[in-house]
């Protein structure tokens, strides 16, 4: 009886623990979604949103509605699905931190599912775009329709990112984005200025401008620095030699009205189409850089060369092409890029073409954050400038100098023409507006051009070195750390060679699949054989009493 | 406390490589999601890209099968042969023995599981970079996945005689609770607003949805505790089962 009772005790003790381990369970397991740890072990925090996507996603004040379509067979093309996949996960962790404002939802539709067409046709017309997607069998290239796009309703209004094909900065373009619908984005103007006497923006700069025009819906071209729109906050100028001393007077006053300026300018000009033959350098006569010099920053007239950091260049030999050494196209190392500064701490890289060096002022350098120098073997030339290959066939000049090529400043200015008479417009008549002396601006200077000319932009990193210093100039800088994120696939990209990597692939897809198991199979019958002579020699020494009395027992 | 758990953990673990379980399940565990990985997912090779994630995302799968499989006769033969009553006659305490067989059965999987590092280390020496951060953080979920599976199969295992129903039952369970955070994606079935509660539980209940993190590269403190908190839960739950033959 006393047994019957203490096991109707023992059952009712284990349902009140079960019961109490369910309750404490419950409640940590709550207690872990509120209070918690997240580790992004990722390269470069891919599946972390950063906090200015967070600081933006926690001043919703209505529901925001996030739909991701894409096509079912757009998985099926290399890269696409792991695009596909990031999106997914990033639109998660946005749901996730939204603190429920934000619902996503995503969408899987087929061209061949006729009950998906309704819906395919409506997002088309929501601006999601089909594109045809190429597909490399073998040696047959296939193409495949399909679409990935993202419809993102805010407060009755609704945007489109209709075309998403790559994970590069795709955080920070949905970041402009929601800001945009939510009305936060700061209504930054950007101006484009080229003043050169040969080059144009249409022609020779033509990428900068197809950047710029697709990274900022509000970006224009100024044609004349002597008429720079009012709600241009920056302006990003190219050259400046062909600049009147009244456009430089303007660009002056737009400074010292807080307008910001990227400069981007030579020391020295180059012609490389003399009629003395040969390529010819001399000193620039650009008023940018006498502006620009009386803020305290001087892009010399000189040319620099780097003999230990620089692009070789290529020329036809008599059988090969040769590549030659040539100082003067300045490759910036990485431990020269200045990795507090937000423009170029991503980068590993910065190619230059000509460059000159800067010289900061002394009352400059407070506020003047050096961006990018060359290594300390660089040596610059300040007259009788030498620019042909043969020159540079072998080390001509001994350099013993680190230069600064690039520099950003944020601070006071004192206007270059403070205690000079207002430069008359010509055939303007009208009296010139009230004269400012002093302003608060932000400015970065580059002292080359050439690197963002037509002829040498073959890389979107030099791009991004110009879009980084307007975002700089223009919006919070914690945004350039979301543009630099990615891109993230990782293709299998070690062996070009088709032969090879499909031998590779044969070995890597044979060994782990069938080699591992028939080594384990192997070690299998092995340790089975061992085992069985183990067991025979018992079993001979327990069946035969003569062996056992021999080895006394044992 | 190793010396308590350490000689059981020791008979369990060469009691597998003594006989085939061993070899079949590391054979089957390897060749059967390889084959699913490269032939019928495109594995790596597919999209061209070093990523084993797909590879992952089958686990929380392939875990049904194999996991129930290789736990099966954990307790179940013991008590369908009679050796259960042995086993607890041993000087250690019941749940020694319980954990004792338990890291006895990880440890295994720990070694299926780990040869399949060989994808991305060839990968990597040959063809691609691979994410080792992620790489990490899959082969450490995974790991932890397999925890609760095998406790929730050793619990199953406590409650049946027979190895098939075993099996059947353990399958069966980890089945429903894998495919619940399946079924709230929107591939499958869309809830309504007034339901949203229960794809709410179902996500929180599913042992696939808290891979998810894992699977992607993040180590999410809620997860952790997730699997860990499961594994404990049923390590009781089997502890009681076992304790309850004793009161009949």
């Amino acid at each position: 009886m006393k047994k019957i009772e203490g096991i109707k005790l023992k059952k009712l003790q284990t349902m009140i623990i079960f019961v109490l381990v369910l309750i404490n369970g419950f409640v940590f397991y709550t207690l872990m979604n509120k209070v918690y740890l997240r580790l992004d072990f990722t390269d470069g925090k891919k599946y972390s949103i950063s906090k200015p996507t967070i600081d933006l996603i926690q001043k919703l004040e209505n529901k925001l509605i996030i739909n991701y379509y894409y096509e079912k067979r757009t998985q099926g093309v290399p890269g696409i699905a792991q695009v596909i996949q990031y999106i997914d996960d990033t639109l998660q962790e946005y749901e996730n931190n939204s603190k429920g404002m934000i619902e996503y939802k995503l969408n899987e539709l087929s061209f061949e599912n006729p009950n998906d067409r309704q819906k395919i046709d409506e997002i088309e017309k929501l601006g999601i775009k089909t594109v045809s997607l190429s597909q490399n069998d073998g040696a047959e290239a296939k193409n495949t329709l399909g679409f990935s796009g993202l419809v993102i309703d805010y407060k009755g209004k609704a945007t489109t990112m209709g075309t998403l094909f790559t994970d590069a900065k795709f955080e920070y373009d949905l970041d402009i984005e929601l800001s945009q619908l939510m009305g936060s984005e700061n209504n930054e103007k950007i101006g484009i200025l080229v003043s050169s006497n040969t080059r144009t923006l249409e022609k020779d700069y033509r990428h900068l401008y197809q950047f710029v025009t697709a990274e900022y819906k509000d970006a224009e071209i100024i044609s004349d620095a002597a008429q720079i729109p009012q709600d241009v906050t920056t302006l990003i100028i190219v050259g400046g030699e062909a600049l009147t001393e009244y456009q430089t007077y303007k660009i002056d006053q737009f400074v010292m009205s807080g307008g910001n300026i990227l400069a981007v300018l030579n020391g020295v000009v180059l012609n490389f189409n003399s009629q003395y033959g040969g390529p010819q350098a001399y000193p620039s006569q650009n008023p940018m850089i006498r502006l620009l010099a009386d803020y305290g920053i001087t892009v010399n007239a000189d040319l620099v060369g780097d003999n230990l950091s620089f692009n070789p260049v290529a020329q036809r030999g008599q059988l090969f092409v040769e590549k030659l050494r040539y100082p003067l196209w300045v490759k910036i190392a990485t431990e020269n890029l200045n990795k507090e500064s937000v423009i170029v701490e991503d980068f590993s890289t910065i190619n230059l073409f000509w460059p000159s060096s800067i010289t900061i002022a002394d009352r400059a350098k407070e506020n003047t954050k050096i961006l990018f120098t060359t290594t300390k073997e660089a040596w610059s030339m300040k007259s009788d400038y030498k620019v042909d290959l043969d020159s540079y066939k072998y080390p001509t000049q001994e350099g013993k100098e680190q230069f600064v090529l690039g520099v950003s400043y944020d601070g006071a200015v004192s206007s270059s023409f403070a205690d000079k008479p207002v430069p008359k417009n010509e055939g303007d008549a009208s009296k010139e507006t009230p004269f400012i002396s002093n302003g608060k601006s932000k400015i970065v200077v580059i002292a080359n051009e050439d690197f963002l000319s037509a002829d040498f932009v073959n890389r979107e990193d030099e791009l991004l070195l110009a879009l980084n210093a307007i975002d700089w100039l223009t919006k919070d800088g914690s945004l350039i750390s979301i543009r630099n994120k990615g891109k993230f696939s990782r293709p299998l990209n070690k062996v070009l060679n088709k032969t090879m990597f499909n031998a590779y692939k044969n070995i890597i897809i044979g060994f782990t699949t069938y080699g591992i198991p028939v080594l384990f199979i192997i070690i299998g019958i092995f340790v089975s054989v061992i085992r069985r002579k183990k067991y025979k020699l018992i079993e001979n020494r327990f069946s035969n009493p003569e062996v056992l009395e021999k080895d006394g027992g044992k | 406390m190793y010396n308590k758990i350490g000689p059981i953990f020791k008979k369990e673990f060469s009691s597998y490589f003594n006989s085939s379980i061993a070899y079949v399940f590391i054979v089957l565990f390897i060749f059967i999601p390889n084959l699913m990985f490269f032939y019928f997912f495109g594995g790596i090779f597919k999209e061209e890209m070093a990523t084993m994630r797909r590879f992952f995302q089958m686990m929380p799968y392939v875990f049904i099968i194999f996991i129930p499989g290789l736990t099966m006769g954990s307790w179940a033969k013991e008590k369908n042969e009679g050796t259960i009553e042995m086993l607890f006659t041993f000087p250690i305490s019941q749940w020694k023995v319980i954990a004792g067989k338990f890291f006895a059965a990880w440890a295994l999987v720990g070694i299926a599981v780990g040869s399949t590092l060989f994808i991305p280390i060839l990968t990597q020496l040959t063809m691609g970079d691979f994410d080792w951060g992620q790489i990490f953080t899959q082969y450490v979920g995974a790991m932890l996945m397999a925890a609760t599976y095998i406790a929730i199969t050793f619990f199953m295992s406590s409650l049946t005689m027979e190895l098939i129903d075993s099996f059947l039952l353990s399958s069966s369970i980890l089945l429903l609770l894998t495919l619940c955070g399946y079924i709230t994606s929107a591939y499958v079935m869309i809830f309504p607003d007034w339901l949203g509660w229960l794809k709410v539980i179902l996500n929180e209940i599913s042992l696939s949805t808290h891979f998810n993190n894992f699977s992607k590269g993040v180590i999410h403190t809620k997860d952790v505790v997730y699997y860990l908190g499961l594994a404990m839960l049923f390590f009781y739950f089997n502890m009681k089962s076992l304790e309850s033959r004793k009161w009949s």
